[in-house]
């Protein structure tokens, strides 16, 4: 009945405990659910990003434009984890520049409500500026990519490209002051921008000034310096050759007389000195010109100019130069009337070519400029085979970064008396330097030759060979090694190139840690030495002394014969009153006791005559002798009353004689 | 003089110790002095090392090696080598024997081209700091490379160490040696009874007996007997004056060191290492 009771109980309880625990589960479960529709979400996401094709994009800002016109060209690579750069091939009709390339990589995670979406994208976008080089109607070819070894293709864009109509309203002409350079050689772009004269009496008016605030534009890509061409170094910085033809004409609702270039505005850096739109005016000349019919057409001439220097060798290419806007043609009912006018200046190019090899000397460096050239030679006195570093350096203007170090070897005269090694080569400002390592042969060297350098002068478009100076040396013989001079070397392992010269000194100890007196006084060691083993000595001395006191019973009887008589004395004293026999024995042993200690015999059965033998034995006085004796019959006597001296007396007596027999024999024995 | 040095042992007037203090120190001060001191062994061992530390220089001392330190590192010339040298020699002559004195001494000379005596520094140098190895290469420096002076004999493969201990550390180890071997034996004569107490003092007397000796063998060689440098290429004659015929065919060079056998009228009898003797001017070679 009670197990029934309890098996109740504990099933009633039981119930409780069951809820809660599948309350508990089911929120475990609901949370392990929730993390696996979670992981599944990004499971799905992930092979959806995963599953995503990879795909080329192909955009352009305009399919329409003007002969001499960019527009920008696109391409992005979409679901590509590897981007490789597109082939742009069959585009012959552009001129192409790359204006750069960006990812597109971005992941993007939104949680809404507790829904939690994520955004993966992969891509990369390549930027380019695509010149067409003819007017027409025509495609841009499409591009290819190869991407994880599949082969994307783009799509072909149409664009119609407008020839610029035939006028004669504006007229421009590009042209360089050489066709053919060399590096290093400078020469001047020059752009004419002419505009027809305005009719009648505004004949005497500007052209560029009737625009009112919509002013001409032109873009000359030579003046901008993002785009001047590679390898091309300006003589002037644009703003510097831009700055001295801002138009000094008013603006307002007349508006100002010149032409906007390359779109400088308030966005550029350069109108923060004006602080609004930015109007040029170049110098102008009046001039006339002939036409297809034969006619003369006066014209304002505006020139723009540039000079650029090659730095290298190469091909660059300048334009097109194009401009367009609203031009006043005619007069009507005393009212201008305009013409919107695009004209384009063909592109020009300007070779730069290397040296001519005509005439090109064994000793050129690969230099082209005006260039001097020094040498330097250290040690100048050395013995044969010593090692000494030769300096040659180059500076002047020109292209230093081409100069290749002389083959010295080839000089006859050097590789006569010197071994030569491969130079090392220095750039410092303006200038290069090349180090050679040479050793000498023999002692009959007086001096080391003159390198000849050679150049390609570009003014005079000659080679020019310059030379050093010869260096004076003084080289003598070599000291011959004898056997026990030469000494193994390792073979192997890095450091076995370092090795120890002996040469020179150490530095000196300079910290004053270490400064310290190390004088040395033997005489003071000596007196320590002796004064330890006199310590020792005499330790050694008082221990055995001590040992030998304390370890011999006669003498430890002797040292304590005198307390014993004491002992003796105090006993006879005791018994002065009462026991008359036994004090007399007490004064007996007293003075018995202590001549036998000290005699180091026994004391039983010693008579008078004993003792005094025994003092005479040790050469103790006659008188203490015969007192002794006397003083032992005495108290034999008073033992049996045959004298007439009382106790009392013959204490005093014993006390007296062993006080003075005892330091007697203290001295004696 | 504003800097007061503190006497290493100062003592209050005993008028100013109050009873109380005095009753303190002479009870509990006494057990507690007991339990806090060293053993006496551990105060003589320390005294014993602290001896051979050498002391620190004073003030002047410092003051002048840091001048000669000045004069040695802006020194361009061998004038100014001589000059940094000449102050080194002030510190030594005011009796401040150091090795780190006489290296820097030694460098001195060496930068001014006085090869003698720089050799003559670096091996009073030698004395004081024995396994320097900066001091031993700038030695060998100094004697261009000719081997140093070596024994041979028997008693130099006994005392092999002879040469890596200075004399002053030789000293320290032979009273160590010799205060152990006494402490041995008086432990052995308290207590007869531990025979492996004679034996370790018995064991003990081998190394004093090699230190006592090396000790020796220093004190005649740097105490009995007086070394020269040749510091000017000289020649050495048969006799003290200009007219004796030369002692040898060849001249002595700059850096030729010898052993001074006796001193006649400015002249020196010397003994030049496995050549020979003659006499050489003082003016020509220094002593130490």
């Amino acid at each position: 009945m009670a197990a029934a009771v309890l098996l109740s109980k504990h099933v009633n309880g039981g119930h409780e405990s069951v809820r809660f625990a599948v309350h508990r589960m089911q929120i475990a479960v609901r949370t392990l659910v929730t993390i696996l529709l979670v992981l599944l979400r990004t499971a799905a996401a992930s092979v959806t990003c995963a599953a995503q094709e990879p795909e080329i994009v192909v955009e352009v800002d305009r399919q329409q434009l003007y002969e001499g016109e960019s527009i920008t060209y696109r391409i992005t690579l979409n679901h590509v984890e590897k981007p490789a750069p597109p082939q742009l091939s069959g585009f012959d009709r552009f001129e192409v520049v790359s204006l750069g390339e960006q990812s597109l990589n971005s992941r993007q995670i939104t949680i809404i409500n507790g829904r939690r979406s994520e955004v993966i994208r992969r891509g990369h976008q390549y930027n380019y500026r695509l010149t067409p080089t003819e007017a027409g109607q025509f495609n841009i070819p499409a591009p290819t990519a190869v991407v994880d070894g599949q082969t994307l293709v783009g799509r072909r864009i149409a664009i119609g490209v407008i020839a610029p109509a035939d006028q004669d309203v504006v007229l421009l002409e590009m042209k360089s002051s050489k066709a053919i350079v060399y590096p290093m050689q400078p020469f001047t772009i020059s752009l004419t921008v002419a505009v027809q004269q305005l009719p009648n009496e505004l004949s005497e008016r500007s052209p560029l000034s009737v625009q009112g605030g919509d002013p001409v534009h032109l873009s000359v890509p030579w003046l901008d310096d993002d785009q001047v061409p590679s390898g091309l170094s300006p003589k002037i910085a644009w703003d510097d050759v831009m700055n001295p033809l801002v138009s000094r004409s008013a603006g307002g609702r007349r508006g100002s007389d010149g032409m906007r270039v390359n779109n400088i505005d308030r966005q550029s850096a350069f109108s923060i000195f004006s602080g609004g739109a930015m109007v040029f005016l170049p110098p102008s000349v009046r001039t006339t010109r002939t036409n297809g019919d034969g006619e003369r057409i006066p014209y304002v001439e505006y020139t723009f100019e540039r000079e650029f220097t090659p730095q290298t060798s190469g091909t660059f290419s300048f334009g097109p130069v194009t401009m367009k806007g609203m031009f006043g043609t005619e007069l009507s009912e005393g009212k201008l009337d305009g013409e919107q006018i695009y004209a384009v200046a063909k592109a020009i190019t300007v070779v730069a070519r290397d040296a001519p090899p005509e005439g090109r000397p064994s000793s050129f460096s690969g230099g082209i400029g005006v260039f001097n050239v020094t040498a330097s030679l250290n040690p100048v006195s050395a013995s044969v085979g010593d090692p000494l570093t030769l300096s040659l350096r180059i500076q002047g203007r020109g292209t230093l970064a081409e100069v290749r170090p002389p083959d010295i070897s080839s000089i006859p005269e050097v590789s006569q008396f010197f071994r030569t090694y491969d130079a090392t080569e220095a750039t410092q400002d303006n200038a290069r330097e090349f180090t050679y390592s040479v050793r000498p042969l023999t002692t009959d060297v007086r001096e080391f030759p003159a390198v000849p350098i050679s150049y390609f002068d570009v003014e005079n478009e000659d080679y020019v060979t310059v030379s050093t100076a010869p260096i004076p040396v003084k080289i003598k013989a070599a000291r011959q090694l004898s056997a026990s001079d030469i000494v193994s070397q390792q073979a192997t392992g890095t450091d076995s190139r370092l090795e120890v010269s002996e040469a020179g000194i150490f530095a000196n100890h300079s910290n004053l840690q270490d400064l310290r007196a190390s004088d040395v006084s033997i005489s003071r060691w000596l007196m320590m030495w002796f004064g330890m083993l006199m310590v020792y000595g005499l330790t050694s001395f008082g221990l055995v002394r001590y040992r030998r006191l304390h370890s011999d019973p006669l003498e430890r009887r002797r040292r304590s014969a005198k307390s014993h008589a004491a002992d003796s004395l105090r006993l006879a004293e005791q018994h002065q009153d009462s026991a008359q026999k036994e004090c007399l024995d007490a004064m007996n042993l007293a003075v018995t006791g202590l001549i036998a200690d000290f005699n180091r015999v026994s004391s039983a059965g010693m008579t008078s005559r004993d003792a005094a033998a025994r003092l005479h034995a040790v050469g103790a006085d006659a008188s203490m002798q015969d007192r002794t004796a006397a003083f032992l019959d005495t108290c034999d006597a008073a033992r049996y009353g045959a004298t007439e001296k009382g106790t009392s007396d013959l204490l005093i007596d014993c006390r007296r004689l062993v006080n003075d027999l005892g330091r007697e024999l203290e001295k004696r024995c | 003089m504003l800097i007061h040095s503190r006497p290493p042992f100062s003592r209050l007037p005993s008028g100013h110790r109050s009873q109380q203090q005095i009753g303190r120190h002479t009870a509990a001060g006494t057990m507690a002095r007991c339990e806090k001191s060293p053993p006496p062994i551990v105060l003589l061992f320390s005294v014993l090392v602290c001896s051979g530390c050498g002391s620190a220089p004073d003030l002047e001392t410092s003051r002048l090696f840091q001048s000669a330190e000045q004069i040695f590192s802006d020194a361009d010339s061998p004038a100014e080598f001589v000059e940094a040298a000449t102050v080194y020699q002030e510190i030594l002559d005011s009796g401040f024997l150091s090795g780190t004195v006489f290296y820097n001494q030694g460098n001195a000379w060496m930068r001014a081209g006085e090869t003698g005596r720089a050799i003559a520094a670096y091996r009073q140098a030698q004395r004081h700091l024995p396994r320097d190895p900066y001091l031993d290469a700038n030695l060998r420096t100094a004697l261009a490379g000719s081997q140093l002076p070596t024994g041979g004999a028997m008693l130099d493969y006994i005392f092999f160490w002879q040469s890596a201990v200075s004399y002053n550390e030789k000293l320290i180890l032979t009273t160590v040696l010799l205060a152990m071997a006494l402490l041995l034996a008086m432990s052995y004569q308290l207590n007869r009874r531990r025979i492996a107490l004679k034996r370790i003092a018995y064991a003990t007397m081998i190394p004093l007996v090699l230190s006592a000796a090396a000790v020796g063998r220093d004190w005649q060689q740097y105490e009995q007997t007086v070394r020269g440098v040749v510091v000017a290429e000289t020649t050495a004659r048969k006799g003290d004056s200009e007219t004796y015929d030369p002692a040898f065919l060849q001249s002595l060079s700059d850096g030729t060191e010898f052993e001074v056998i006796n001193l006649r009228n400015d002249w020196i009898h010397a003994r030049f290492r496995q050549t020979g003797t003659g006499w050489i001017s003082s003016q020509d070679c220094v002593t130490y």
